[in-house]
């Protein structure tokens, strides 16, 4: 049996649009996974050392501000400089379709907008965690 | 990274590798191949020696642990002490899934080398802790932490895992919870070292004083340390102080880990036992000439003492 999915869920500056990262919580938990709050209006700092200590599989942004080119390449950078780039970025909210490919280019693994679906997501880093670990899916 | 570098790089402190090391320590029972690095780090657990006090943070459901552990990191930490915490939350049973959210309470110390903080999920082990919390505690120890700070999941009336592998349990209560008290005598209230009443501003103290001091007196003998009742409120920083006074003077009462060895020891045996399993019962369960006896014994057609003869052989 594989160890649970552990994935970070994070919102940073002043967003304080909770609803969405909490639902998704929520949907992430009865999927089976370990989901590790890091707390609203957080710092990219606190964000990747909370990402560090804790060993998640994923780190999960959700972003509905508009600050996602503000917060999100900081993150990335911070993740290389602690030499934890090797975990799966996932960004969720609204996103514009011209910041998609920009963020994706920047190393995020896939960006998530309004009206996904939890067995979509779920799949999804199901798939994108099991190639990291080098095993099947992990349930 | 060998494993050596890895058990290295954890005695150096590196926060990595020693987030690493808890996840291996973590994944480790659930792998039939013990790997060479798992070995290297479950060494640890019998080699790096003793140099942290662990003290248990325990209580009901929204009691205030985890903002209780986020005052005593603020605490030795203005004394330069170094804080490590496991903060354990319950998996579901239904689905294995699970939300860690202690971490909130603690977040700004996030960013302070002298703190790592760990969230476990219990994965379906039952007392309160994960089944892995003893091997974590010992790898934080091999980084030499000065505190190691260990927050159960919310108790309920018999959860008394966490009073074995810590050397400081402190139990903690809010007002209002008389019947809860009362209900705990012969339960979590005969361990608790220190008996904490969290949220005194809220009313009702004074009740849940009174039969704390009583199962205190009750438990007590004449050399035996006599947990104190430590009135705080965490969110506001009150009685903090005395709460460490009260830690620190029951580590000057108990200072030889004597709990700690007595749960190794237990570790010991049990790993023992384990190990005999594997290597005499499975094979010997697994030959046919047990097989053919044991069927025959069940017919009446072979006496009992045959058994005893096969094992001997």
């Amino acid at each position: 049996m594989s160890a649970p999915i552990r994935i970070l869920l994070a919102k940073m500056g002043l967003d304080t649009h909770t609803i969405g990262v909490t639902v998704l919580a929520k949907g992430l938990r009865d999927a089976g996974f370990e989901v590790i709050f890091s707390g609203f209006k957080q710092t990219p700092e606190v964000v990747v050392a909370s990402a560090l200590q804790e060993d998640v599989d994923v780190v999960g942004i959700s972003s509905l501000s508009g600050a996602h080119m503000r917060y999100i390449p900081h993150v990335l950078e911070l993740m290389k400089e602690h030499g934890i780039d090797d975990k799966v970025v996932l960004v969720g909210g609204v996103i514009p379709q011209e910041d998609i490919a920009t963020l994706e280019a920047l190393g995020v693994d896939r960006v998530f907008t309004m009206g996904a679906e939890m067995q979509t997501m779920v799949d999804y880093i199901r798939e994108a965690v099991a190639k990291k670990r080098g095993e099947g899916v992990v349930a | 990274m060998t494993p050596q570098e890895l058990v290295a790089n954890v005695i150096a402190q590196k926060p990595a590798a020693i987030a690493k090391a808890i996840s291996l320590i973590e994944r480790g029972e659930h792998t039939a191949e013990r790997s060479d690095t798992y070995d290297a780090l479950f060494n640890l657990l019998f080699e790096a020696p003793f140099c942290s006090q662990v003290i248990g943070i325990t209580g009901p459901p929204g009691a205030g642990k985890s903002t209780l552990v986020d005052r005593i990191i603020e605490h030795a930490r203005a004394d330069n002490k170094k804080v490590a915490v496991l903060a354990v939350d319950p998996s579901s049973p239904l689905t294995g899934g699970s939300i860690l959210g202690d971490r909130v309470r603690m977040q700004r110390h996030a960013l302070d080398s002298g703190v790592f903080i760990r969230s476990l999920a219990n994965r379906g082990h039952l007392g309160g802790l994960s089944e892995t919390t003893y091997q974590c505690i010992r790898v934080l120890e091999a980084a030499q932490f000065d505190f190691i700070l260990v927050e159960s999941i919310g108790i309920g009336q018999n959860e008394i895992e966490i009073t074995h592998m810590v050397d400081t349990t402190v139990l903690v209560t809010i007002p209002g919870m008389g019947d809860y008290v009362q209900a705990m005598k012969a339960g979590v209230m005969e361990f608790g070292d220190i008996l904490v009443i969290n949220k005194c501003d809220l009313p009702g103290v004074g009740q849940v004083e009174k039969l704390l001091n009583e199962i205190a007196h009750d438990r007590a003998g004449p050399d035996d340390w006599l947990p104190p009742v430590v009135k705080i409120t965490a969110n506001n920083g009150e009685g903090i102080e005395g709460l460490m006074k009260n830690i620190h003077a029951h580590t000057r009462f108990a200072p030889e880990h004597q709990t700690r060895r007595s749960y190794e020891r237990h570790l010991l045996d049990a790993m023992l036992q384990r190990a005999i399993l594997k290597r005499f019962y499975q094979p010997l369960v697994a030959t046919n000439a047990y097989q053919q006896l044991a069927a025959a014994i069940v017919e009446r057609k072979r006496p009992l003492q045959d058994l005893w003869s096969l094992l001997l052989q």
